[in-house]
């Protein structure tokens, strides 16, 4: 009796102990892992700690935990990675051209149902250039965030050194090559200044072959569609190399990505083709007036294609989860907060409204720059590759640009074998070509 | 703390390290006999082999048969094998590997050898001229890439400035298709040859001083001395040079990374770039693993074939 008195007095202690605890873990706020990369340089890592901080100390029922994550390949990686190991991060910031990655893995949800939930988002208010990679069958999976498009930067300074009207940069691929040979500066054979730079490199490439009247991928939702070889693409290409060899404004060789900044803050060349992400450290460290263009056109007239990361909500982590990082998505692409994040990083706001809104309105009329990639979108289409191995195929395209840009092949040849390469991975990756 | 003796300490004791390690595999049938208590002590370490590489190498062979598939990882038996000997870029990655590994050898034993003798010159304040080529040994490869990126530069790099001085025409370096990975290279080399150059000069410096006296009593000329004298003696050191080295070629990725990542176009792609970007980049964790488990074979055999010579080597001693 005495025994079974001691047992119930047990029982009652642990189950009330359970009640206690239980009902005290469900008022402890939901804390959410967050993936996020650092693609250009600049401090952006502190940016992005500091909104969460902001973030977390006006909400009190979620925390978010920011993890930096390394540059864009290595935060896929790990991300991918927890993905497979059932652990995913709850939201992260990934590649917009990941999408179709992610998809395959089942491992992002759609978010219609949260664009229209009682905490809506208005997603047309976001640039159509940018939500192009952000949706696919019918249904948005990401919502833009660091987005960028390559720009035309040039010295001023050195377009009044050779008499160029300094606000009026090339407009045309014929004006470039013309404006390009009057800024190149020879001491006997060697050039001490180039007229132009354009880096060997998937993404730079892709711009000009839709000035030439070709997306090299597909403009809707086709993740099988790669266009290489065709004559519009090779014309890029081959005007490429012209810069180089027939025209030399360009050095020849390999022109990495990442020496262009370099190069054109040291004044050996005035005008470089780079990111918008570029711009907050160009701005601090050139030497001289910085101007900004649109990328010359070509026979098909303006063209660019963008880039850059969106946020994504991770499957498998629950409906709470899930319902908490959209709370977070919403509150950092708030027109206020994501132009500050534009003003600190350089990114085009994604979104017209953030245009509107300080502090980005008052910038942007201050840093009259800061609008060129902003008015530019209206040229702007899909970034390519947004396939089926789409890092592959990125890679492939690149060293064929590489190939052309050392001399090791022409155009045509570099092209038709990194076709046929493309096409082997998007046939192993269940695409059916017709041919 | 006066400089010069220190070192000297230091490579004395490298290389008594070295001798104690060919000596301990005699220790083991000793080892064998007292049976339990030696397991109770090797238990520790153990352990750790297991966890961090046993249970890698079954992992990585059993990853290297199965392929993604949406998030699953499925068995596909040989493919990934026969994907990797299809690729357009692997010949080229192979070829660049071998490059390294048989230049890597040849600088490491010659090279090495050389600095060697000369390091080990009885100048006074000898420390002065040994501290630069040993001192590269502590920098991080990273590092050091990073410095040699802006000497390669070609606009506005070290290289091009001093060519132009001279009148002589630019060199693309890195960015050119036939300089780039022997411009590579030569940052491997800068980094690595003191390090050769260590367990030469450890060996020198134990050489029976006897030997080399009677010889010169002979008259014996500089390069008979080398010839055979010195190359005979120190061949133990040359076999291990001559392993480490290769091991070390191989493993070289940090200053692809910060110089090239493998461009232009596959350029300088070696072994274990490949295996890198096909793992975290392109994500086919299965290509990727059946690349690290040919490059693991390579290096096994390498390590056994020293592992039987240095018994021998202790044989015939």
């Amino acid at each position: 009796m005495s025994k079974d008195s001691v047992m119930y007095k047990l029982v009652v202690i642990v189950i009330s102990i359970l009640l206690v605890t239980g009902g005290a873990s469900a008022q402890e706020p939901i804390t959410l892992q967050f993936f996020y990369p650092v693609g250009v340089a600049g401090p952006l890592a502190q940016a992005i700690d500091g909104y969460v901080v902001e973030f977390n100390a006006t909400h009190d029922d979620i925390q978010v935990e920011p993890i930096f994550t390394g540059n864009y390949t290595e935060n896929m990686a790990r991300a991918q990675a927890a993905i497979m190991s059932g652990q995913p991060p709850d939201v992260a910031i990934l590649l917009s051209t990941d999408l179709y990655t992610l998809v395959d893995m089942e491992g992002v949800i759609p978010l219609d149902d949260y664009i229209n939930s009682d905490e809506p988002l208005d997603i047309d208010d976001f640039f159509d250039a940018f939500m192009s990679n952000s949706t696919s069958a019918g249904q948005v999976w990401g919502i833009p965030w660091q987005r960028s498009t390559p720009i035309l930067y040039y010295n001023k300074d050195a377009f009044i050194e050779v008499g160029l009207d300094p606000e009026t940069p090339p407009a045309t691929w014929d004006e470039l090559v013309e404006f390009g040979k009057q800024l190149v500066v020879r001491d006997g054979d060697k050039v001490t200044r180039w007229g132009f730079e354009a880096a060997a490199q998937f993404w730079t490439y892709a711009n000009f072959a839709i000035q030439a009247g070709q997306h090299l991928g597909s403009l809707g939702d086709d993740p099988c569609a790669v266009y290489l070889d065709t004559p519009e693409a090779i014309e890029a290409l081959t005007f490429l190399r012209s810069l180089q060899v027939e025209h030399e404004i360009m050095p020849d060789g390999d022109l990495p990505w990442r020496t262009l900044p370099a190069d054109f803050i040291a004044g050996a060349t005035a005008m470089i083709i780079h990111s918008t992400g570029s711009l907050s450290s160009l701005l601090a460290d050139v030497p001289f007036e910085l101007g900004t263009g649109f990328l010359p056109g070509g026979s098909a007239g303006y063209g660019a294609n963008v880039g850059g990361g969106n946020f994504y909500i991770m499957a498998d982590i629950g409906e709470e989860r899930q319902d908490a990082a959209w709370t977070f998505i919403n509150w950092m692409v708030r027109p206020e907060q994501i132009g500050q994040w534009g003003i600190d990083s350089g990114y085009v706001a994604p979104r017209a409204a953030a245009w509107e809104t300080e502090p980005l309105k008052s910038y942007a009329a201050e840093v009259p720059q800061a609008s060129t990639a902003r008015f530019q979108l209206e040229y702007a289409v899909k970034e390519f590759p947004a396939t089926i191995a789409g890092p592959e195929i990125a890679q492939i395209t690149q060293q064929a640009v590489q190939a052309v840009y050392t001399g090791q092949l022409t155009p045509e040849e570099a092209l038709q074998s990194a076709q046929e390469r493309s096409n082997e991975l998007l046939v192993r990756g269940g695409c059916e070509l017709d041919d | 703390m006066k400089s010069a003796p220190t070192q000297f300490d230091v490579k004395q004791s490298q290389g008594e390290g070295r001798v104690q390690v060919t000596r301990s595999f005699t220790l083991q049938s000793a080892v064998h006999s007292s049976g339990a208590v030696a397991y109770v002590f090797l238990l520790p370490s153990l352990v750790f082999l297991a966890v961090f590489t046993l249970w890698p190498i079954v992992s990585v062979i059993w990853s290297s048969f199965r392929a993604r598939q949406g998030r699953e990882q499925v068995f596909v038996a040989l493919q990934n094998y026969e994907r990797l000997f299809t690729d357009p870029i692997i010949q080229q990655v192979l070829k660049n590997t071998l490059f390294y590994v048989t230049a890597g050898v040849g600088f490491a034993v010659i090279g090495g050898l050389l600095l060697a003798l000369l390091l080990n010159q009885g100048l006074r304040n000898i420390g002065f001229f040994r501290f630069p080529f040993l001192a590269t040994i502590a920098l991080p490869m990273v590092s050091v890439a990073s410095i040699w990126l802006f000497l390669y530069s070609p606009r506005v790099g070290l290289f091009n400035e001093i060519l132009a001085g001279l009148g002589l025409p630019l060199s693309n370096w890195l960015n050119g298709r036939e300089l780039a990975l022997p411009a590579l290279f030569v940052v491997y080399l800068w980094k690595q040859l003191g390090y050769f150059a260590l367990f030469y000069l450890a060996a020198l410096q134990a050489l029976p001083v006897d030997v080399l006296e009677a010889a010169k009593l002979d008259g014996i000329t500089l390069w008979q001395q080398l010839r055979f004298i010195i190359w005979p003696l120190v061949s133990p050191t040359t076999y291990f040079v001559s392993t480490i080295s290769v091991l070390g070629a191989l493993q070289q990725i940090d200053h692809v990374f910060v110089l090239t990542t493998g461009g232009p176009n596959n350029a300088t792609n070696m072994s274990l770039f490949y295996v890198y970007e096909q793992g975290f980049k392109y994500f086919n964790i299965g290509t990727a693993s059946a690349m690290t488990v040919i490059l693991l074979a390579v290096l096994m055999t390498m390590a056994i074939l020293q592992f039987v010579y240095l018994e021998r080597r202790v044989h015939y001693d």
